[in-house]
């Protein structure tokens, strides 16, 4: 970059400054949202997620037909301008069954994400915080969850509770807690022994108000990559369980549900299959392409090279 | 005793608790179920009340928590995981039938995903920011976020029904294994890339690097015999980890694919509420990742001589 400047021009150090060094009056996470709004593959997937959530809240307005009603007559029709997506075995159009669809696969990733975070938020932070023993008991069991690999422990946890699409959300939800745990903890480590944290205690602040307030503010950047990376994977990880039979049941419209119905028309009805699963990729392609920029943005050192 | 030597022990001695506390999560998974082995079993023959009381107190579980656990414990320790309530098998026996199925289909992912990974990361690290390291990116990225379920129909759709090279269903021969195997791969060919992409550039900014070309080495010879090998230490790592996800992933693709393996006998057992199986099947798929991850550590320190242990 140096090269292209040439000393005396002026207001090009000054714009090569303003672009990698933080202003005085700027926030953290103003310049954060300023470096994401440059980056071509954030705008790109935020813009993908933002449609797929439209499509969400107004699917009853975009659906060109109702996903629930049967119509013998279109029965395994191929797509077409009536049927874009085609139709399933009992005349459901796949289009308005994708976006319906929607509603349920991205509502089971925002509630899973919500018990992973708040679960293992609480965790992490009060190992971090307290450390000694109450740091020694909950990393352990956090090892615990670790040794469940993948899918593994939200299997392990629909086992116990049952199928179901509650079960799903709570199931996958402790699937992710150990990564959040384990990221708030560090973070809480390293600010614990900070001068401020020993002043606002002296002031009189008591643990929780210093943990909520002044602690796990400073782990919020990193988590909120977490967010974004983690919820691609629990959209998968729930549409993966309702695909085996154990999350969503009919009349309950959902992504990974209608592949599953699409396994036996595969022959017949190749367009029942395809499009459930591209909306899948897309979102979660989305999510995952979001928490990498928001993580170059946060730490340009990380940047992928 | 040397830095190796003592973050070795450490490193097995690290597995003991994780490997007791698998267990007693698998145990706990069993105590806390609403009703209990002993009735499940008797009920699918309509046993009387005090036939089921009969067979609780055989099978111990009338007994208290902490008796129960110690025995289930010493029962593991000796291999015993119970009876499956469906087919009164020994858990034990099910689980070693179903094994080799799933191991085969495991390793074939492996064996077509390292190869193909290292190579995509180290042609995407030489070609840094060309279109071809853009494109090896964007299909990685794309290669991990693809449901694995939706692939495996896809694949099936295309290899199967429409070209008709591969059987869709069943295990078997080779031609049996291309198909769940090649989906598998894909997923994990995405993360393998990436690792050896950010290790292979790590590994080429080195002086020794610098050094190999200062001395008018090939570029065959840099790349492949001083840079690869260094840049495959962090790969190992990954693959390790490839490996439990690929296990836990077995329940999908076997399900897909109709693949006698451990991951079919789970689902079905969730399904059944045959728990004894359920149990075992989700310990020894624990066990497996646990075990072969110190495997992957153990090799790494034996490779790296910078290793250990802080």
């Amino acid at each position: 970059m140096s090269e292209t400047i040439s000393v005396d021009d002026d207001t090009a150090i000054r714009a090569n400054l303003g672009e990698t060094i933080p202003l005085d009056s700027e926030t953290p996470w103003a310049l954060i949202m300023r470096q994401l709004a440059h980056d071509k593959v954030a705008v790109a997937c935020a813009g993908v997620l933002v449609l797929f959530f439209a499509i969400a809240v107004f699917a009853p307005l975009v659906a060109p037909y109702d996903p629930f009603i049967a119509n013998p007559e279109h029965s395994l029709a191929p797509p077409s301008v009536a049927h874009p997506f085609g139709a399933d075995l009992i005349g459901r159009d796949v289009l308005s069954r994708v976006l319906y669809g929607a509603r349920v696969s991205l509502f089971i990733g925002f509630v899973s994400v919500a018990i992973s975070a708040a679960v293992g938020i609480s965790l992490g932070l009060v190992a971090g915080y307290y450390g000694k023993y109450a740091d020694a008991l909950i990393m352990r069991f956090i090892d615990m969850l670790m040794a469940f690999p993948g899918i593994l422990l939200a299997l392990t946890v629909v086992a116990l509770l049952g199928p179901g699409l509650t079960n799903v959300m709570i199931a996958v939800g402790i699937g992710g807690v150990a990564n959040y745990a384990r990221l708030v903890r560090g973070s809480v480590l390293s600010v614990r022994e900070q001068p401020y944290i020993e002043a606002i205690r002296s002031v009189g602040a008591d643990d929780a108000r210093i943990m909520i307030f002044h602690v796990l503010p400073n782990a919020l950047p990193p988590v909120l990559v977490l967010v974004s990376m983690s919820y691609g994977w629990a959209l998968l990880s729930a549409a993966g369980l309702s695909f085996l039979g154990l999350g969503a049941e009919p009349p309950t419209v959902e992504w990974g549900s209608m592949l599953n119905d699409a396994r036996s028309l595969l022959r017949v009805a190749p367009w029942t299959a395809v499009f459930p699963g591209l909306s899948i990729m897309c979102v979660v392609l989305a999510s995952n392409l979001l928490g990498e920029s928001l993580r170059d943005a946060l730490d340009p050192k990380q940047r992928m090279r | 005793m040397t830095g190796k030597g003592s973050y070795l022990i450490k490193r097995v001695l690290m597995v003991v608790p994780v490997v007791f506390g698998v267990a007693t999560i698998a145990f706990a998974l069993m105590y806390l179920l609403p009703g209990d082995p002993a009735s499940a079993m008797l009920a699918r023959s309509g046993a009387s009340a005090e036939q089921i009381a009969e067979l609780r107190a055989d099978m111990g579980l009338d007994s208290p928590f902490f008796i129960q656990y110690f025995h289930y414990i010493g029962n593991l320790l000796q291999g015993d995981l119970g009876r499956s309530i469906v087919s009164q098998e020994p858990v034990s026996t099910l689980l070693w039938s179903r094994l080799p199925t799933t191991l085969e289909l495991v390793f074939a992912a492996l064996l077509i995903a390292v190869p193909v990974g290292a190579w995509l990361g180290v042609v995407a690290a030489v070609n840094k920011d060309s279109w071809v390291d853009r494109a090896i990116i964007v299909l990685s990225s794309i290669g991990v976020s693809m449901p694995s379920f939706w692939l495996a129909l896809m694949f099936i759709l295309l290899f199967s029904v429409w070209l008709g090279w591969f059987p869709a269903f069943g295990a078997g021969g080779l031609g049996h294994l291309v198909l769940p195997a090649g989906v598998m791969a894909l997923g994990a060919v995405g993360t393998i890339a990436r690792t050896a992409r950010t290790s292979m550039l790590d590994v080429l900014k080195q002086d020794y690097i610098r050094t190999a070309w200062a001395k008018g080495l090939t570029r065959r010879a840099v790349l492949y015999k001083h840079a690869l090998r260094n840049a495959l230490v962090p790969v190992i790592t990954i693959v390790g980890l490839q490996f439990g996800w690929l296990v836990s992933g077995s329940v999908i693709i076997e399900a897909v694919f109709s693949r006698p393996g451990i991951g079919q006998l789970l689902l079905s057992s969730i399904i059944e509420r045959d728990f004894p199986v359920v149990q075992g099947a989700i310990l020894i798929s624990a066990l497996m990742y646990v075990l072969l991850n110190l495997l992957v550590d153990i090799i790494y320190a034996a490779v790296d001589p910078q290793i250990s242990y802080e």
